[in-house]
């Protein structure tokens, strides 16, 4: 098991989170032609979330003082490019931020904002499939990513969504986390399948607590509230948060390499 | 490349002394902890005695180092002989190639806070040495052989026990180990 | 990941005579810029694990470095020369003697790990008095102090007993530079003294070896890859010998065929053609088994035995008499055909080699198995030859002038009157003076606990221990703690807080051979190697002869006369008195000087011992039938002798581990990263019958004492035998392998080293897992 990442994990929701905003503010705007409630505190929200995960990054590096390297291999390194991505990001963000201090947000930018967002989230799935992890060296980190930003991105935005339109935050919220919950279960599942370190990948998920409370406190309650109310409670973003947190420190911690298995069967 | 510069684990002639991990830490100090060469035992479902066959292995100085195209920081270069290395003032501890590497090859040091692996003795070879690990093998199970020349039909790429990855290319070539004829007591 | 913050750390600061912590300490020095007047502090600081870090070394080109020469002097086959190579008066690394073909410019994992030896945290600094002996409560005195203690206490007793029989040494093998010999010379100069005799290590075999050859000399190991069939019997020099495997690898290449014989599957096993898994103690069986089939077969070499045997006709007639193949093999516990193949390859291989290790001899009947596999390599007609022979060990090369061990027993000393051996196989006699009616009193190093105990007329009063860590690597650790009780001071003098300075009132620090003039040779290889003062000796550490200089000078201020050892010596000098022309003429050099360029190996006639046939035997000849054997209470012939009774339902081995020289080197934090924890080796069928799974944490025991450590499971081990490799892990780790070991003598051993042996092997113990 991997020491705890802490930095890594806040990193991650917290920037997915703001991408799940953003693009859920793209989508209402899309879908309803309507802004949000607060768009400042929308935006401002968004910027927070995104500001937040990157001071969280900073704690992962052992030298934050060189952190301007981290932009130098934009070549063949996909964590340069997932941090260049990030700045468009932020700087759309920003932008946005700016804008909507004034009045509505143009479409466009909405849509920019939105779809550098998942470039930055791709960016970010192959940063976490690397070559060492065989288990995810693949297209599932990216999913991962994408599922998070949903599922938060759309609890979030409930906040900042007209009664009217909560319809719409509730469907993209329930359809994503009951797809990330076929998808937690069954991704295991098959990873038992695989070569030694994928399915040892698989067991150490499905014998672990953190994957499980994030099964129970990040889908399976959430789906259950909403479908009695059928609207995001208050208080659902707090929790479908916590229950993502152990899914993340899940991801982070339990996640096999392919170095640890020298000297036996692959 | 002029060269492509790669250890030979002859695991017929090893016989797991870790001298070669101690050859090392004399020369480097690494800390309490951190071992660039490591000499892993051959589980049984391979070998069929239990820590009588070995894998010495530093780092494998990849055709295609996951660790150097990983790295943000460019932090890696490879070299024209093949050796890959880590350069530690331009390291920003950013642990990813930990996670690159399939070969579990970097370490992180939370005293320098940065990561370190094994770079084939560069200074070394500059100099016209060996490597520290192959000057110390005291049976010649572990040797430097340049693969544009290199020609023993017994050495292979991807023996039992070592993650089967063409695409990366690492440079450590094997030579299995042998059995011997067992006469186990009766009673 | 290992964070050693051992009791050494809280050692070092009740070291410094306050209550400062070693980082404040150390944090202080950084600030007035002390630190780097401290010898080696360069190298703590990049050590250092609660000190400030600042990385790792880097190889700074070949040009950087002072080098020096040096050598491993631990007990080991290899004795292997070292480059030491210093920068700022710092050892940065060190490297293999490249001048040496056996030491071929590489180490082993225990010789790579001396840098951190040399500047170990952990290491004694000062001489440390400790207030209640086993309370770790240490502090710090001067050597004045320390001196004033120990000559008070020695002149104490004189007054007393009229004599320093009540002064006691025990010292073995922690060191064999030739200078350490001073040790024994310190006593000497005192008077006469108890001395523990003896060697735990390999006097069955050597008895053995001078009752069939007069004197106990193999060929140049490197001679191996000349052999056409080697046969490996008790010994595992994958882990003892790393260096011999190259011409054992030679010889296969070449064709030849080699045959391990271990009650273990040993590392070494697995890299020969044929393995045997004998039963431990059936060696002498299995031999005479060999050498019947032999007879039968008319392949004895009949004109070598008439040339150059004696007794061989009555050998012969006792094997006819009393041994079958299948009585022999069963013994052993072996296939009759494949006994019977093997002997035939063996006799038909020219030249043929029989490696004996030092473990196969470790057993009640150990000396005469000896001698039954030395005569099955004489009756082929394989001693004399190169690349053949009965290898064991030699003194061949061990011809220096001793200069630091002969000392002058002080006029008017008074001591023993009984009769007196040897005192060990280092003794050479020449400190016996013919005309003295006074000797030292001797006792047996194996049993120093019962000695101790038994001890009267005068009991043991002072007892110093050097070169030694008896508490850790003696028998029967529980006896010897409480024997230690009678004792009325305890001096040791040593590297490490360890077992044994555990136990003393004293610990005077002392030097690594990187900090010493000293000069070394080997057991097994023929090759020379100086060793150089490389760096200042750390702290206030002082070698062994600059120790007794130091007591010789209080002593004598105190007493004129009392002391004969010189005073005031230089260590460098007493090195160079060593060297004498029997050393230059064998080795070829004109002085030691040519040492510091390189080793040299001895020039040899040829690479077999007993090439010319001329046997040191009273009839000269290769005595099959030996009467100095009997007269010393053995049977003339190597009959067949059985083995110890088990006394509990498992037998116990204890070899000797990959990771350490008996207690060096295991205890370092370098080597805790490559090999963490003792473990208890057992056969999973025998570990399931009785619930162990593998990493259970199980007890050892039997009625000596018990152990607590984790088991591994592995077929390596035959189904009723327990394996653990002895080693001291530190100071944190209680493990020891003498809690289960007692001090069981071997048959033979008296004759030529003053004490039998001790059945290392024939131990027993029973094993069940603890309750999680």
């Amino acid at each position: 098991m991997e020491t705890l990442s802490l930095p890594l994990i806040l990193f991650t929701l917290l920037t997915q989170a703001a991408v799940g905003v953003a693009v859920l503010a793209a989508v209402r705007q899309w879908q309803t032609a309507d802004g949000p409630q607060r768009p400042t505190a929308e935006w401002g929200t968004i910027a927070g979330l995104l500001v937040a995960g990157v001071l969280a990054s900073f704690f992962h590096l052992g030298h934050p003082e060189l952190v301007w390297r981290i932009l130098t291999n934009v070549g063949s390194a996909w964590l340069s490019r997932e941090i260049l991505a990030f700045i468009v990001f932020g700087a759309l963000v920003a932008l946005a931020l700016w804008s909507a201090l004034r009045g509505p947000v143009s479409g466009w930018l909405l849509k920019s904002v939105a779809v550098v967002g998942v470039v930055a989230l791709a960016m970010m799935g192959m940063t976490y499939a690397p070559t060492g992890q065989p288990a995810i060296n693949n297209i599932w980190p990216f999913v991962f990513f994408m599922l998070t930003a949903a599922t938060v991105g759309s609890a979030v935005a409930s906040f900042f969504t007209p009664a009217k339109h909560q319809g719409l935050l509730t469907w993209v919220f329930s359809t994503g986390a009951l797809i990330s919950l076929v998808i937690y279960l069954a991704v295991p599942c098959v990873w038992l399948s695989g070569d030694a370190v994928v399915a040892a990948t698989g067991r150490a998920f499905l014998s672990s607590p953190l994957y499980w409370l994030y099964i129970v406190i990040g889908l399976v309650v959430p789906l259950i509230a909403v479908a009695r109310t059928r609207r995001i409670p208050g208080w659902l973003p707090v929790l479908v948060l916590f229950g993502e947190f152990f899914g993340r420190a899940a991801f982070f911690m339990l996640m096999l390499t392919s170095g640890s298995n020298i000297g036996n069967l692959y | 490349m002029s060269k492509r510069y790669a250890f030979h684990v002859n695991m017929a002639l090893c016989i797991g002394c870790d001298t070669c991990a101690m050859a090392c830490k004399n020369q480097y100090h690494q800390e309490a902890g951190i071992v660039w060469r490591k000499v892993y035992p051959v589980s049984e479902a391979i070998y069929p005695h239990r820590d009588r066959a070995w894998m010495s292995l530093a780092c494998n100085h990849c055709d295609n180092p996951p660790c150097l195209e990983g790295c943000p920081a460019s932090a890696y270069t490879k070299r024209d002989d093949g050796v890959v290395v880590h350069h530690p003032d331009l390291c920003i501890g950013c642990q990813q190639c930990l996670h690159t590497c399939p070969f579990g090859v970097p370490q992180y040091n939370p005293h320098t806070k940065k990561a370190e692996k094994c770079s084939l003795c560069w200074e070394r070879l500059d100099a016209g040495l060996q490597p520290a690990c192959v000057q110390g093998c005291p049976t010649g199970a572990l040797t430097l052989v340049d693969l544009e020349t290199f020609d023993d039909p017994s050495a292979i790429q991807f023996p039992p026990g070592f993650p089967h990855l063409p695409e990366v290319g690492p440079s450590t070539r094997f030579t299995l180990p042998e059995q011997p004829k067992i006469v186990r007591r009766e009673s | 990941m290992h964070e050693s913050k051992s009791s050494g750390a809280q050692n070092i600061a009740l070291a410094l005579g306050n209550n400062l912590s070693r980082r404040s300490f150390l944090k202080i020095l950084m600030m007035t810029g002390a630190a780097a007047a401290l010898p080696g502090t360069g190298l703590l600081r990049s050590f250092s694990q609660e000190g400030p870090v600042f990385g790792r070394a880097t190889f700074a080109g070949p040009g950087a470095y002072q080098t020096f020469r040096n050598a491993c002097p631990r007990n080991c086959y290899d004795t292997c020369g070292m480059v030491s190579y210093v920068k700022d008066g710092v050892l940065e690394f060190v490297e293999g003697e490249p001048t040496s073909t056996y030491t071929n410019g590489g180490l082993c994992v225990k010789g790579y790990a001396y840098p951190r030896t040399v500047y170990s945290p952990d290491r004694i600094k000062y001489p440390m008095r400790q207030i209640g002996r086993g309370s770790g409560n240490w502090e710090r005195i001067s050597w004045e102090e320390a001196l004033d203690a120990i000559s008070g206490k020695i002149l104490e007793i004189k007054e007393k007993d009229g004599s320093l029989l009540g002064m006691a040494l025990t010292k073995y093998s922690g060191n064999f530079g030739i200078t350490h010999y001073g040790v024994e010379g310190m006593l000497s100069s005192l008077g006469y003294t108890t001395r523990f005799v003896g060697t735990p290590c390999w006097p069955a075999g050597i008895d053995a070896q001078n009752y069939d050859m007069g004197n106990m000399w193999c060929n140049d190991p490197e001679d191996m890859a000349q052999s056409k069939y080697i046969i490996v019997w008790g010994a595992n020099p994958a882990y003892c010998s790393v260096h011999s495997l190259k011409y054992i690898y030679e010889a296969k290449k070449r064709g030849a065929k080699v045959v391990v014989i271990d009650p273990v599957l040993t590392q070494t096993a697995v890299k020969g053609d044929e393995y045997w898994q004998i039963k431990p103690g059936a060696d002498g069986a299995l031999a005479l088994a060999m050498a019947r089939h032999l007879i039968d077969q008319g392949l004895v070499s009949r004109e070598w035995v008439a040339a150059n045997g004696l007794g061989y006709d009555e050998y012969e007639a006792y094997i006819k008499a009393n041994v079958t193949v299948e009585w022999g093999a069963e013994q052993a516990g072996l296939p009759v055909d494949v006994v019977k193949r093997v002997a035939e390859e063996f006799a038909a291989a020219d030249p043929a080699t029989i490696w004996i290790g030092y473990g196969m001899q470790r057993h009640v009947n150990g000396g005469v198995n000896v001698r039954a596999i030395d005569a099955l390599v004489a009756m082929t007609g394989n001693v004399g030859k190169p690349g053949g022979g009965a290898r064991y060990g030699h003194l061949f090369t061990w011809g220096f002038n001793y200069n630091a061990m002969v000392q002058a027993a002080p006029e008017g000393s008074v001591g023993y009157t009984g009769a007196t051996g040897p005192k060990g196989e280092f003794d050479t006699g020449q400190g016996a003076d013919a005309a003295a009616t006074y000797t030292d009193r001797t006792f047996n190093i194996n049993k120093i606990g019962q000695e101790i105990l038994d001890a009267q007329d005068p009991p043991v009063r002072l007892l110093w221990i050097a070169n030694k860590n008896v508490v850790s690597q003696d028998f029967d650790k529980n006896k010897i703690v409480k024997a230690f009780e009678k004792v009325e001071m305890i001096v040791a003098v040593d590297l490490f807080f360890n077992p044994t300075v555990e136990q003393a009132d004293i610990v005077l620090p002392t030097v690594t051979p990187f900090e010493d003039w000293t000069v070394n040779v080997s057991y097994w290889h023929y090759w020379l190697h100086l060793n150089e003062q490389a760096i200042k000796p750390l702290f206030e550490t002082k070698s062994d002869i600059e120790i007794a200089s130091a007591l010789s000078a209080v002593l004598n201020a105190k007493q004129p006369g009392s002391c004969t050892f010189p005073q005031n010596i230089d260590a460098k000098e007493m090195m160079i008195k060593e060297f004498n022309d029997g050393i230059y003429q064998l080795f070829g050099i004109t002085s030691w000087e040519d040492l510091r360029k390189g080793a040299a190996k001895a020039k040899l006639p040829s690479s077999a011992s007993w090439s010319d046939l001329k046997f040191a035997t009273p009839s000269g000849k290769y005595e099959f039938k030996s009467e100095i054997a009997q007269t010393n209470g053995h049977t003339a012939l190597p009959e067949y002798k059985a083995g110890r009774e088990a006394y509990a339902p498992l037998r116990l081995l204890t070899p000797h581990a990959k990771h350490g020289l008996h207690s060096q080197f295991q205890n370092l934090d370098w080597m805790h990263d490559l090999n963490p924890e003792p473990l208890v080796y057992v056969h999973p069928k025998t570990a399931g019958a009785k619930g162990i799974g593998d990493g259970d944490t199980v007890r050892v025991f039997n009625p000596t004492g018990e152990i607590r450590l984790k088991a591994q499971l592995t077929n390596n081990v035959p189904a009723d035998t327990l394996l653990m490799y002895e080693a001291w892990f530190g100071a944190k780790n209680g493990f020891n392998v003498n809690l289960l070991v007692d001090d069981v003598s071997s048959d033979m051993g008296a004759y030529k080293t003053g004490s039998p042996g001790v059945a290392i092997h024939d131990q027993f113990a029973d094993i069940e897992k603890v309750a999680a």
